[in-house]
């Protein structure tokens, strides 16, 4: 499991960036779930970066809408950086990029609250 | 045609008007000179032949038709007795010349007493001719001399040669002017007046004259010529004055003459009764033909036999120089065109010449207005009135006599064509020959009639057979051969058929089957059967199942006849044939390199009968040949099904790779059914070819890794197919399916990929049986995105049902570069 999937967090105090790296799909979103999720309930803003997230099924974008919503559910800002092709594809196929907030770079410490 | 005419009742030994011939003239010449001359003086001979006249014609009960009969002749006032003189001098009321010719009432003979006897007559006893005036003044007398062709001066001069003279004849007496007694006409119901005469020696004359009850016919009073030729002989026996024997020299001279008119008449009636013989005769041939070519006609169903029977034989009746017959006919399109055949002449004399149009003289015959039959039609009004030609283009045929017949369609009253005849002579058409034509055309109009239905029913049939017939599809790495061939006798469809069917993935389904039963019920009910098995087809039911499925369908819409039908499925990938027999045929499997085989046998009852089916499969590599048939193939009356299902099969293990594989199906049927097939053959035949293609496979397990090795599996597949472009919406699609395997049936069983050259399908088999449907999800929703994806990525999705589960499949078209 540890072969195909990790993430590396970095607290910066105001915000959270929690960078993806392997391949996301049903077998390996729970364990990214377990991981992320409890960093979103704390209602600091969470940016996922995702440049060494190299593939992402179904099950992946499933993920990321449930933390959509839980963030909004506390107040916290959600936001993806640096998606790769497959990844991005993946999401406007879906529509899921009229819902989530996607930058190219990840933002400077602080910023990504503001709109 | 014989008709029987009962024989008129003839009165024994006598005569009647209605049927007096040649033979009759003959005897009753003979007769009455006999008579006449065995009398003892000639006022006896005048008696005996008056009376012999009335009592010959009789009537049906007896009765003499001749209400008077009288002999008349003229007479020198010198040779009268004295009563006789005075009733002269009476009238004359003066002197009277000797030579004073007086018209004496010699005989006569009535139903009335009165008309009995001459002294009785008061009016006509004796008239005294004294001058052309006083024969005027006589009308009975006057009529009777210019009637009889004579001269009223030479009368009464005396003057009346011995050259034999007319009959005179009035054939409607009442209202007759020469008839002048119009009471007694009246009063005796007189309705023909014959009168006939002759010269008696010495410028003297006598004449007979009959009034009849019955219509005397003009060819009857002209038989009384020779009739009045033997009387004069008879009477010239006897001195017309005094006593004593005439002269002999003026008997000869008066039989030769009796001789002659005999003759001549006889030559005359000769001549007629031969040409009435030839005229019936004749009459009877053309009735005969007319009735033979009526037969013939009626019996002929091939258009073009019949119209040209038709005009030669409508040609020949009319003895024409040359007759066309021009036909309407409707063209598959609905278009009506002409066209014509010709009789008694090439059809190059035609050839330069348009069609004739409605001209004023083709028009009434083309708008079927009625028969136009002209002597010389350059004479008739409505000839050469219409440009461009103004009468016959150049160089036409010369035409004066003109026929023409409308041919009128019995049942639709449409106007089918016409019949022409012409004829470069004027005047040779006659009232016959229209009536031929006529008759001919008749018997064309009914016989195109029945042509045209049979061929419009014949044509629906072959088109409703031929809509019927798919379209085979061109599948890769199959080459495929059908065959339909309708039954060789008969006109009616069978209700065999064959479809190929393109299914998801790769594969393809083959169908044949059978409707028992012919004609237009039998078709309709293969083509309700037909769409059926490809609806189910469509769902990628599997055979048993869409067999049990189109059974049910049939059990209520197919009441009267069953319906047996094979149903295999090719899969390329894992080079299989599954198949299910509702009572059908088996099928024969060629293996390649191997002996043909019978697959499918009793596998099911017939569709609408049977309930459940059993389904097989067979391996079906590249190499491996299918063939599906009909009974008309493999059963005939001379081969049971058995023998005919092993004679196919030793067809099969000749055949050779090398071969068309159209040109050997042929010449499979043809030496199967011995080029004469008495039932509908329908014949698919399929042959695997090698060719570019690739399968590989995965077993798969439900762990979490799954996804991951499934991504592995694809990339390194599709990298070694050159495959790369494909490789992205490949990995999606692949993980999706993997994904909705494991995560709903918990049973994944195998990922699959397959590319046959132009697109790569990729299917996942589980055990389960739930169907996966796609559906939109909100914006919000956490599921459902993986199909939504696959739909994306695929060209085309899908799933099937297995016998132990169910197989979800996507294909992706690749670039055309790839080998094929």
């Amino acid at each position: 499991m540890d072969e195909l999937l990790s993430v590396d967090v970095d607290d910066r105090g105001t915000d959270v960036v929690a960078k993806v790296s392997g391949e996301l799909d049903f077998g390996t979103a729970p364990q990214f779930l377990q991981a992320v999720e409890s960093l979103v309930v704390t209602g600091r803003s969470l940016v996922l970066d995702l440049s060494e997230l190299t593939f992402c099924d179904s099950s992946a974008l499933s993920a990321l809408v449930r933390l959509h919503k839980r963030a909004k559910a506390v107040g916290a800002e959600f936001a993806l950086a640096r998606l790769r092709p497959q990844v991005e594809a993946a999401i406007t196929v879906t529509m899921l990029h009229r819902l989530l907030v996607i930058h190219q770079e990840v933002p400077a410490a602080g910023k990504s609250s503001q709109p | 045609m014989i008709t029987d005419v009962p024989a008129p009742r003839r009165p024994r030994g006598g005569y009647d008007f209605g049927l007096f011939g040649l033979s009759d003239m003959v005897r009753l010449a003979a007769e009455l000179r006999t008579t006449a001359e065995s009398a003892e003086g000639f006022v006896p001979a005048a008696t005996a032949v008056v009376r012999q006249l009335r009592d010959g014609f009789v009537d049906g009960d007896g009765e003499s038709v001749l209400e008077l009969v009288r002999l008349f002749s003229t007479r020198r006032f010198a040779d009268l007795g004295d009563e006789l003189r005075r009733i002269v001098l009476e009238q004359v009321q003066g002197p009277a010349a000797a030579d004073l010719r007086c018209l004496t009432l010699e005989a006569t003979v009535g139903r009335e007493p009165g008309l009995n006897d001459p002294a009785l007559s008061r009016r006509h006893r004796l008239i005294p001719l004294a001058s052309t005036a006083t024969v005027a003044a006589a009308p009975m007398v006057s009529a009777l001399v210019s009637g009889l062709g004579l001269q009223a001066a030479d009368v009464v001069a005396g003057a009346v040669g011995s050259g034999r003279f007319d009959v005179f004849h009035v054939a409607e007496a009442a209202g007759s002017r020469h008839v002048p007694d119009q009471e007694f006409v009246r009063r005796h119901g007189i309705r023909s007046v014959l009168a006939f005469g002759g010269a008696l020696p010495d410028g003297e004359m006598f004449c007979v004259v009959m009034f009849a009850r019955v219509v005397i016919p003009a060819e009857v009073a002209d038989l009384f010529r020779a009739v009045a030729v033997s009387v004069r002989a008879g009477l010239l026996a006897h001195s017309h004055v005094g006593s004593g024997r005439v002269g002999l020299e003026a008997q000869r001279a008066a039989l030769r003459e009796h001789l002659q008119v005999l003759e001549e008449s006889s030559r005359s009636q000769a001549a007629e009764l031969e040409e009435a013989v030839r005229r019936l005769r004749a009459e009877a041939d053309l009735v005969d033909t007319l009735q033979v070519v009526g037969r013939r006609l009626t019996a002929q169903l091939d258009l073009d036999a019949l119209v040209q029977d038709a005009t030669d034989a409508a040609t020949q009746a009319t003895e024409a120089e040359f007759g066309a017959f021009f036909y309407n006919l409707i063209d598959q399109y609905g278009e009506s065109y002409t066209l014509y055949t010709l009789s008694g002449v090439p059809r190059e004399a035609f050839d330069r010449f348009p069609m004739p149009r409605k001209t004023a003289v083709f028009a009434a015959t083309f708008d079927g207005r009625g028969v136009m039959r002209s002597d010389d039609i350059t004479r008739d009004p409505r000839y050469g009135r219409n440009a461009p030609h103004f009468g016959m283009p150049a160089g036409h045929l010369p035409v004066r006599s003109y026929l023409a017949v409308p041919v009128i369609s019995p049942s639709s009253q449409q106007v089918l064509g016409g019949f022409f005849f012409g004829h470069s002579e004027p005047g040779r058409f006659t009232a016959r020959h229209q009536q031929l034509a006529e008759g001919i055309a008749g018997y064309a109009a009914i016989a195109l009639d029945n042509a045209r239905l049979f061929s419009a029913q014949q044509r629906m049939a072959t088109e409703l057979a031929r809509s019927m017939l798919p379209t085979v599809p061109q599948i890769a790495h199959l080459e495929i051969a059908s065959r339909y061939l309708p039954a060789a006798t008969g006109s009616e469809v069978g209700g065999d058929w064959f479809d190929v069917i393109e299914l998801p993935a790769g594969r393809t389904a083959f169908v044949i089957g059978d409707v028992v039963g012919r004609g237009v019920t039998a078709a309709s009910v293969m083509g309700q059967i037909r769409m059926a098995v490809r609806s189910y087809a469509l769902l990628d039911l599997p055979p048993a199942d869409l067999l049990r499925h189109v059974s049910h369908l049939a059990e209520h819409t197919v009441k009267t006849t069953f319906v047996t039908c094979l149903y295999a499925v090719h899969d390329p990938v894992d080079q299989t044939l599954t198949f299910a027999n509702a009572g059908h045929l088996p099928a024969v499997l060629t293996p390649p390199g191997g002996h043909s085989q019978l697959i499918g046998e009793g596998l099911g009852m017939p569709l609408g009968v049977g309930d459940t089916f059993l389904q097989q499969q067979a391996e079906f590599p590249p190499g491996a040949r299918l063939t599906l048939t009909t009974d008309g193939l493999v059963e005939s009356r001379r081969r049971t099904v058995a023998a005919g299902l092993r004679d196919l099969i030793g067809e099969l293990d000749q055949l050779s790779g090398d071969e068309d594989l159209r040109t050997a199906c042929d010449r499979m049927i043809d030496r199967l059914t011995d080029n004469e097939h008495d039932d509908d053959v329908a014949l698919l035949h399929v042959h695997h070819l090698d060719g570019y293609r690739r399968t590989a496979s995965l077993p798969l397990t439900a762990d979490p890794a799954v996804g991951a090795r499934a991504r592995t599996f694809v990339r390194e597949q599709l990298t070694r197919w050159e495959l790369t472009e494909v490789v992205e919406p490949a990995l999606t699609v692949a993980v999706e399916l993997v994904s909705n395997a494991v995560r709903h049936s918990g049973r994944p069983v195998a990922l699959r990929l397959h590319h046959d050259g132009a697109r790569l399908t990729i299917d996942v088999a589980d055990h389960d049986v739930a169907t996966p449907r796609m559906s939109e999800p909100g914006v919000e929703e956490e599921r459902h995105r993986g199909l939504y994806l696959v739909n994306a990525y695929a060209a085309r999705w899908g799933t099937r049902s297995t016998p132990d589960g169910k197989v979800v499949w996507a294909e992706i078209d690749t670039p055309s570069s790839r080998p094929g």
